[in-house]
């Protein structure tokens, strides 16, 4: 492969392996020293650079001294658009897929450089359509039987072949549909003598979007929510969160005021945004 | 199992193609042995990676003759993926480039873009063949369909074939003036492919100019993708040269950008100097928005710029500005606590490969500014389902958030960890509470009660590791604070006698040499050891054993005497150490030589051992730390050593900020730099999509730069160009330049002279509209004679003339030489130039003045061709 790639062997170097197929000597190697690190250099002066989605290993090399952050975030992203276009992230939907995702990658990193990486900008360039493979497992029944998790639909946002070889149209039976999952990550941490040591919360709003048409949409949050701790020195007069990030996508202008959030949904799943308290 | 294949090819036939079974369902291949999916039909649902025989490839062949009378495109497109998941499977199917290449018309662009893919993987393998459908790449070039345009394009690019240069430069220069986003995008990254194939064709091409120019291009994936060759193309000055306006013209349209295209121009902030503080701190102003995004590779890019900004704007010491300006120190502390939130916010939301980045990113930034990160502590706690490495970073990074308030809750979460089943993180436990002790930073009674956690742990028989590394641990804090001897005393003869492992044994015997004086039974317990020194293995043992035994000989020489004969004659005797034989004897002649015991007492038991600053010597890596703050946000931060140690020499890319004479001077007035409000709705890969470029303008540009910018000259240079000058103008009524009638250069000093100077310091005058041009490079030459600027070498392309020129001042004005790259493109007309002063005046006004003249001579001197 060529060396003087900027994110090593780019495209062609992007493999995919099962995690689970570790024999006895690797177990055994893992419990010693624990598990690779995401990033890591070997003698032959390449570094590595991994990530895990879904029990598949993406991962690239390179020889330049890169920024980290930006190789995992593009790793992680590649990861999620084969997810988009795949309906779901699988080894079967990759061998099954695996033109659509040469042709995808093509278009996602050109010599080793991020190109086009939006799930809905790279509709443009993609001809393939993507054989749909049943989801693995069922995502189980839901608590409330009117609402459905994202999590619980695997369709790919293009126009997909079915295993029989049918052509699913996209327009005719797509539901306009939008999911909006709200995830919290409760972090708590008793002592032996059932004193909390320490208690957060991680959350996102995520949703996946099935819209015809990339519709405004608005987000209303509530009125008295408080970004940052000093701020809310009047304490139980509203919510306070230490901190939230947004995507890029979110237009911030009513935001100061009025709490809203607008923005053109992107296809696919999104986080709109991250909080944490 | 080949007749197995051939009946099940009998049940399936080729046209059956619903309900076959799938092969290698979930979560593999199928089992040896199994039939398999794939017959040799091409029939659409089985798995395209089953194991393969000989013969397949044959079979493939046969298939791809009945390609071109197949009429099914979806069959079509059946066959070709069967030829690409062979290749995918590493299975050598270069036998079929003949009849691939066969396939290469065709309006299904799913089939062209499979057949360009196996031109790219086998082109260098098969130079000849691929040579052959150069002509349909370069027709496709000049498709209609711009998706089509770009892929000939990257196709074209890709192909690694040296010889091919001659096809590819003329469609690549078409392609930069495309009408299609896409295809100059793609035509930016060709050139970059060019250059790594074949340097000199690539310097004769003269890009780089181009790609400057380019930075203007409305859409802001061509302005990445231009940043991003130039820098690579210029690695060696540094990356692409830079200037006020270049950097304020994409700072302005940062919000612009996509999320990775973002990271071009944040990455061109550090190397950038701002003219005057407020410029640093519009600038800043101008990025914090990014800060609020998800993107943690633009959110820790914004941080190194702003931790730049600071270094370059802050007041340090000895500088003579106001009382009242913040010092570098000061605005470092400031961006640390500004970006501290975001941060945390990543590290908490991020997946756990981005933590483990991320963490490593604080971890650099506590170290640049202690205490910031201190209140958030507890987001540092380990969590249950965190991966090793991740908790390992977490309880090293906990070791220096310590501070009086929290140093309690952070000492009972380590002491949770020690008994953890990760071996490794029980060690680095240890350590951690260790150096809150070593550094004093827990507060009053920490120091004491971290040592009884240690002396507990020495206890801890069941886990091996932990005691010996708690013995580490106290030995060292026996000499940082030796008033908790008291403490550790009691169980060290007992913790010797389960102690394994040769550190933790190493450090127990120093330090019962170290409070000899209060353990009684010190001595006898030491004797033991001594009795089975031949099977001690290790060498710090017996050095420790030595150590101690002179030690405590002083204290107590009566019970000593006879082990310490012992000792000396076994470590004077034993050879497998040189070190401790030349103890040994060091000891011995001391005692032998010395004519009063007091002396070699006090040197024994002096307390030189014992240390007043918070670090050993060897742990004080301030410089290193320092060296990894220039490199923040590389590869460097996660393996904390510098790069020179991983990275290969011709890799490295030498940061170099833009010279210290700044276009501007300091008191100039600061032209704003102005806000457009990132974040606001940015419909951010709009360019790319499939509309041509649209024709926004840019209205944010600095309003000193006029509205025609040009990059790379200054902006007063063109202001002053377009001023209508008399006619032809003399050298005699130049003032200030005046060129010497003879020269003497060589062609090997003009190459010297010529790449002394930095591309950076070269005023570049593009594309200067000219009526008629010469017809040969004569008719440049002659007149310029004329006024004393000679010509080096000379040439006619197909497109253009270029020439070297060059002139000297008169001495009495400086002696400076002036090179000159002239580029007279024939298709329309037109002059660019690319000038540097070499010697001379080293004012930069002044030399600007120069050169701004000289423009105006060449242009008279050439008035025939100018309207």
């Amino acid at each position: 492969m060529d060396s003087t790639l900027g994110l090593g062997t780019g495209s062609k170097g992007l493999s995919s392996s099962q995690s689970g197929a570790s024999d006895g000597d690797s177990k055994e190697g893992s419990k010693r020293f624990g598990d690779a690190p995401p990033v890591f250099v070997m003698p032959d002066g390449y570094s590595y650079m991994h990530v895990k989605r879904n029990g598949l290993i993406f991962g690239c090399a390179t020889e330049k001294n890169v920024s980290p952050v930006v190789v995992i975030e593009l790793l992680s992203k590649i990861a999620k658009v084969f997810k988009d276009y795949c309906g779901t992230l699988s080894e079967e939907s990759i061998r099954k897929n695996f033109i659509l995702l040469y042709e995808l990658l093509d278009e996602m990193l050109d010599y080793g450089y991020p190109q086009v990486t939006q799930t809905e900008n790279l509709k443009a360039f993609v001809y393939n359509e993507p054989i749909v493979v049943a989801p693995v497992a069922d995502t189980g029944k839901m608590i409330n039987p009117k609402t459905a998790s994202a999590s619980a639909v695997h369709k790919p946002v293009i126009s997909s072949v079915d295993s029989d070889g049918r052509k699913t149209s996209l327009s005719a039976n797509q539901k306009n549909e939008i999911f909006v999952d709200i995830l919290e990550r409760l972090n708590v941490l008793f002592s032996n003598n059932g004193y909390v040591l320490n208690s957060t919360i991680d959350g996102c709003i995520q949703m996946k979007s099935y819209l015809a048409g990339n519709p405004q949409l608005r987000l209303a949050l509530n009125e008295d929510l408080i970004v940052g701790k000093n701020g809310g020195s009047s304490y139980g007069s509203g919510v306070t969160v230490d901190d939230i990030n947004f995507n890029d996508c979110v237009n911030l202008s009513e935001w100061e005021h009025g709490r809203t959030l607008s923005f053109f949904p992107p296809d696919g799943e999104f986080i709109v945004l991250n909080y944490r308290m | 199992l080949h007749s197995y294949r051939r009946r099940t090819m009998a049940t399936f036939p080729p046209n059956r193609t619903s309900n076959m079974p799938v092969p290698g369902g979930p979560g593999g291949a199928p089992p040896p042995g199994a039939p398999p999916g794939a017959s040799s039909s091409a029939g659409r649902d089985e798995s395209y990676f089953t194991e393969s025989r000989k013969g397949e490839v044959n079979e493939l062949r046969m298939l791809l003759r009945t390609f071109a009378t197949e009429r099914d495109k979806q069959r079509k497109r059946d066959i070709m993926k069967k030829v690409i998941a062979y290749m995918t499977l590493g299975i050598d199917v270069s036998r079929l480039f003949t009849e691939m290449m066969l396939a290469i018309e065709t309006r299904d662009l799913v089939i062209k873009k499979m057949v360009y893919l196996f031109l790219c993987n086998y082109a260098e393998t098969h130079p000849d063949l691929a040579q052959m459908c150069t002509n349909t790449l370069v027709k496709d070039c000049g498709n209609e369909d711009p998706m089509v345009r770009g892929l000939a394009l990257r196709s074209l690019c890709s192909l690694r074939l040296p010889q091919m240069i001659e096809y590819t430069s003329e469609p690549l220069r078409r392609s930069l003036q495309d009408g299609h986003a896409y295809v100059r995008k793609t035509g930016v990254m060709g050139i970059l492919k060019m250059y790594h194939l074949n340097k000199e064709e690539f310097d004769k091409a003269s890009f780089n100019d181009i790609l400057y120019d380019m930075l203007r291009d409305p859409d802001s994936s061509v302005v990445t993708n231009c940043i991003l060759v130039l820098n690579e193309i210029m690695a060696d000055s540094g990356g692409m040269a830079l200037n006020r306006a270049v950097m304020l013209h994409l700072l302005n349209r940062i919000h612009e950008f996509s999320e990775f295209g973002i990271l071009s121009v944040l990455d061109l902030v550090p190397r950038y100097i701002p003219a005057n503080d407020d410029e640093g701190f519009q600038i800043m102003n101008l990025l914090d928005p990014v800060l609020r995004t998800a993107n943690a590779g633009a959110v820790v890019a914004t941080i190194r710029a702003f931790l730049s900004i600071a270094d370059a704007v802050g007041k340090r010491a000895g500088d003579d500005r106001d009382e009242d300006s913040p010092t570098v120190d000061d605005l470092k502390h400031q961006v640390v606590v500004r970006i501290k939130a975001p941060l945390v916010t990543l590290l908490a939301s991020g997946s756990s490969e981005l933590t483990y980045v991320l963490l490593k990113y604080v971890d650099q930034l506590i170290d640049l500014c202690p205490g910031i990160f201190d209140d958030e502590y507890r987001v540092f706690y380990v969590r249950y389902h965190d991966q090793s490495h991740i908790k390992h970073s977490k309880v090293r990074i906990l070791a220096k958030l310590a501070n009086p308030d929290n140093a309690p809750d952070i000492v009972a979460e380590l002491g949770e960890l020690v008994a953890n089943v990760d071996e490794m993180m029980g060690r680095i436990a240890v350590q951690s509470m260790a150096s809150i002790a070593m550094h004093d930073s827990g507060g009053q009674g920490a120091v004491e009660s971290i040592a009884r956690r240690l002396v507990e742990m020495l206890d801890l028989h069941g886990i091996p590791h932990i005691s010996s590394e708690a013995a580490t641990a106290l030995a060292s804090l026996v000499r940082r604070h030796p008033s908790i001897v008291s403490v550790v005393s009691a169980p060290l003869p007992r913790a010797l006698k389960y102690i394994s492992e040769p550190a933790g044994k190493a450090s127990v015997i120093f330090l019962l040499g170290e409070c000899g004086e209060s353990i009684v039974e010190a001595p006898y317990v030491l004797e033991k050891v001594i009795d089975s020194y031949d099977s001690i293995a290790d060498a710090a043992v017996k050095t420790a054993l030595l150590g101690a035994t002179v030690k405590l000989f002083f204290y107590r020489p009566p019970e000593v005497k006879n082990m310490l004969g012992k000792v000396l004659k076994k470590a004077t005797e034993d050879v497998s150490s040189q070190d401790l034989h030349d103890r040994a004897l060091f000891y011995y002649r001391l005692l032998r030589s010395s004519p009063d015991t007091n002396i070699a007492k006090s040197i024994v038991t002096s307390k030189s051992m014992t240390m007043s600053t918070k670090h050993f010597a060897e742990e004080d890596d301030s410089e290193l730390r320092a060296a990894l703050m220039h490199e923040f946000n590389t590869l460097c931060t996660i393996y904390r050593c510098k790069a020179e140690n991983f990275i290969d020499e011709e890799n490295i890319v030498k940061f170099v900020k833009v010279p210290k004479e700044h276009p501007l001077p300091r008191e100039a007035p600061v032209t704003p730099v102005t806000d457009p409000g990132v974040n606001t709705n940015t419909n951010h890969m709009g360019g790319v999509a499939m509309a041509d470029a649209p024709q926004q303008s840019v209205t944010t540009v600095p309003s000193t730069v006029s509205a025609e910018v040009d990059l790379l000259g200054f902006g007063d240079d063109l202001s002053a160009m377009s001023v209508p000058t008399p006619a032809p103008v003399g050298p005699a009524s130049l003032q200030s330049l005046s060129l010497k009638s003879e020269v003497i250069l060589n062609g090997e000093d003009y190459q010297n002279k010529w790449s002394s100077v930095p591309d950076a310091e070269a005023v570049i005058i593009p594309a200067l509209a000219m009526s008629t041009g010469p017809t040969s490079t004569d008719g440049v030459e002659e007149p310029l004679k004329a006024f004393n600027v000679f010509t080096m070498a000379s040439g006619e392309l197909s497109t253009e003339f270029k020439f070297f020129l060059y002139g000297q001042e008169e001495d009495a004005y400086g002696g400076g030489f002036f090179l000159i790259q002239a580029v007279v493109s024939k298709a329309p007309f037109n002059l660019s130039l690319t000038i540097k002063p070499n010697g001379g005046d080293t004012n930069p006004t002044k030399r600007k003045e120069k050169i701004d003249q000289l423009v105006e001579l060449i242009k008279s001197a050439l008035g025939e061709y100018f309207p």
